[in-house]
């Protein structure tokens, strides 16, 4: 084996190290990085638009925020998405309005519909990635993976995910204390004579049971469902969780300062919490908003 | 109202040339506008006809940041997907279910002899939104059992079998010794709409958040996002249907004298009647399968063509299928520009514009005339 042989061996094993992961000390200048934390990698030349909460969520997470042009409503997270432009909710996107930004790439979550969208972009020029909308933090796990991955980034994806493991370990840890498993409801818009509670198939059941409590209409239902107010009274919650989307009136006094209400163990304890509707986004924020609302509960230890 | 056929057929004239005018202006104009050279320069590049990229100067390469040879053969790629693959078969199927509505709507107008019926009343609309929500909930079942490619005409199929089967009920509900009777047929209708609306309304609410907010967009019209298939589909379903259709327009002068009277002229009464019906669902439940409900249009038109040109069907007809079809690329061109669903255009358009049309016009709205 001669000189140039084993010179030319070295080179493409080196290459190959080279482009299977950009290690993120070429990335930021500095060498410290913080999840959410702009790229120097990352342009407006990239021209990425991203559709469904988690993926936006995960990429700006991921320090790609400065490469994306546009995102669909669902996307909430960061703040920040606010100041691009919108191409139409994620159930109902129009190809010929998302391909006329002229898009690079497409990172888009499986909730998107018509399904013929998904086969035009698939159709276009544009590099087109889908995945499956997380269900859970195992699902959010899985979701950075697999952007990390893409966009070249492992490295990166690692930090995320031990942010988001620190945040459940810590979750856990509180609700380890409890001194029996507490029984919650969650309540969306709360008005006189019209409650609507969460089943055993919601992201506002999967945050109760992550918060170590029981929802106390899993059993009955699967979806968001109509309750009478005969049967809150009947399973007595001892946390009442309540949202709203942008209402006027503060959602918990409704509960809290109606006195018809105050037989309520979650009244009469005054563990009435009440929550975004962007804290159900099932994105790489959602461990931290459940920890964020798990340290609100007024729930004695053992 | 007396019909002068010159008067008629200038009206026609009108609408064909608007047809043409509004199809071409959706061409140019929606999310992204193009001029007429850009347009010209797309083409050539679909077809081929060019030497090198620089050729190409009306395309603003610069702002797409398309500097070297690739990025500029990638957007002339985008530009030519969105015009031939997405603009166009959105046109022809806006074309199609305008002719499909507007025309669905004069004859069922004709078979009740009521100017208020539109082809909701028969139950298709109401059973299609039946079928869309079964596959909008159990859409993931039926991915287990049927081929792949099934998965994206899912909702269309059902949407379309619910609206068959819906309108196979009033049909045969309306049904009296042997003979269909319309007044039967009305009521039948009503009952069947409000039987589907309360199927809707049950699968409603046990349906998840993501499912209901579906169902509502689907409920609101979507001409976007059709392929080929679907448009060839729906060619050959609404125009042999409205080929039909024009087949029948004179039978139908003749049923508008009454049962009995277009009986004893020789009329084969029954015969007309299910084909009206068959037509119509045809029509219809395409437009509703892959389009969504789009609502006024097969109420509105017939009534503006009536009060231009008078009730007679050779005209009649045709006009109100061109009327359907100009209004749905109107609706869809502002749709467009505003994002937001045809439906609710169609709609904000339609019911003002019909409010002030009774007002105006109470005298001469009917058949009687």
């Amino acid at each position: 084996m001669n000189f140039r042989t084993v010179a030319g061996y070295i080179l493409s094993f080196l290459s190959i190290v080279l482009t299977l992961d950009k290690d993120f000390d070429d990335i930021n200048a500095n060498g410290v990085w913080d999840p959410g934390e702009d790229l120097v990698i990352s342009s407006k030349q990239d021209k990425f638009i991203t559709i469904g909460g988690a993926v936006t969520e995960v990429i700006f997470n991921l320090g790609f925020g400065n490469s994306v042009i546009a995102v669909d409503q669902s996307s909430t997270f960061p703040k920040k998405v606010k100041d691009l432009p919108e191409i139409g909710y994620v159930r109902m996107i129009s190809s010929e309005r998302v391909l006329s930004k002229f898009p690079k790439k497409i990172f888009s979550s499986k909730d998107l519909a018509p399904k013929t969208t998904i086969k035009q972009f698939q159709e276009s020029p544009v590099d087109f990635k889908i995945y499956n909308a997380p269900k859970n933090i195992m699902g959010i796990y899985k979701l950075i993976d697999q952007l990390s991955s893409d966009l070249n980034v492992k490295d990166l994806g690692v930090i995320l995910k031990d942010k988001i493991k620190s945040d459940v370990a810590s979750i856990d840890n509180i609700s380890s204390q409890f001194k029996r498993k507490p029984k919650i409801a969650f309540f969306m818009n709360p008005a006189a004579g019209s409650y609507v509670g969460a089943g055993s198939g919601t992201v506002a059941n999967y945050l109760i049971e992550l918060m170590g409590g029981k929802n106390i209409f899993s059993d009955e239902f699967t979806s968001y469902q109509k309750v009478s107010k005969e049967s809150i009274f009947m399973k007595n919650p001892d946390i009442i969780l309540v949202a709203a989307h942008n209402s006027g009136e503060n959602p918990s006094d409704h509960f809290s300062k109606n006195s018809e209400f105050k037989s309520l163990k979650a009244v009469r304890k005054n563990n009435i919490i009440e929550i975004s509707m962007s804290d159900l986004t099932m994105g790489t924020s959602f461990a931290a908003n459940a920890l964020s609302i798990i340290t609100r509960l007024n729930y004695g230890s053992k | 109202m007396v019909q002068s056929k010159s008067k008629s057929g200038l009206v026609l004239t009108i609408l064909v040339a608007t047809l043409i005018f509004m199809a071409v202006a959706n061409l140019f104009f929606s999310y992204q506008d193009f001029s007429l050279p850009q347009m010209i320069e797309i083409l050539r590049y679909k077809i081929g006809a060019y030497e090198n990229l620089n050729n190409f100067s009306s395309i603003d390469f610069e702002a797409a940041n398309a500097f070297d040879a690739e990025d500029k053969l990638y957007h002339l790629d985008s530009l030519s997907h969105i015009l031939f693959n997405l603009r166009v078969p959105s046109i022809i199927m806006c074309i199609l279910v305008g002719l499909g509505l507007g025309s669905s709507g004069a004859i069922l107008q004709g078979l009740f002899r009521n100017p208020l019926v539109d082809p909701g009343f028969i139950g298709i609309s109401s059973g299609a939104g039946v079928g869309a929500i079964i596959g909008i909930m159990f859409g993931h079942f039926f991915d287990l059992y049927f081929p792949e490619y099934f998965g994206p005409f899912l909702i269309s199929l059902l949407a379309v079998t619910g609206g068959f089967i819906t309108t196979i009920i009033v049909y045969k509900m309306s049904k009296v010794y042997n003979k269909t009777n319309i007044m039967v047929m009305l009521l039948s209708g009503i009952a069947i709409n409000a039987l589907a609306g309360s199927v809707i309304g049950f699968l409603i609410s046990v349906s998840s958040d993501e499912q209901m907010r579906m169902f509502t967009f689907w409920g609101m019209g979507n001409l976007e996002s059709k392929n080929w298939i679907q448009v060839f589909i729906s060619c050959v379903l609404i125009l042999c249907s409205f080929f039909m259709v024009l087949k029948i327009k004179k039978q139908l002068d003749i049923f508008m004298l009454g049962d009995a009277e277009a009986y004893q002229l020789g009329l084969n009464v029954e015969s007309l009647k299910k084909k009206i019906i068959v037509v119509a669902s045809v029509m219809v439940g395409t437009s509703v399968a892959f389009c969504g409900m789009i609502g006024f249009i097969g109420l509105v038109t017939p009534h503006l063509i009536r009060l231009l040109i008078g009730p007679k069907h050779n005209y009649l007809i045709p006009c109100s299928a061109l009327l359907g079809a100009i209004l749905i690329l109107i609706s869809e061109l502002i749709a467009k520009k505003i994002n937001i669903p045809i439906g609710v255009i169609t709609s904000a358009i339609g019911a003002p514009f019909f409010i002030w049309l009774i007002f105006s016009q109470k005298g001469r709205i009917g058949y009687s005339e």
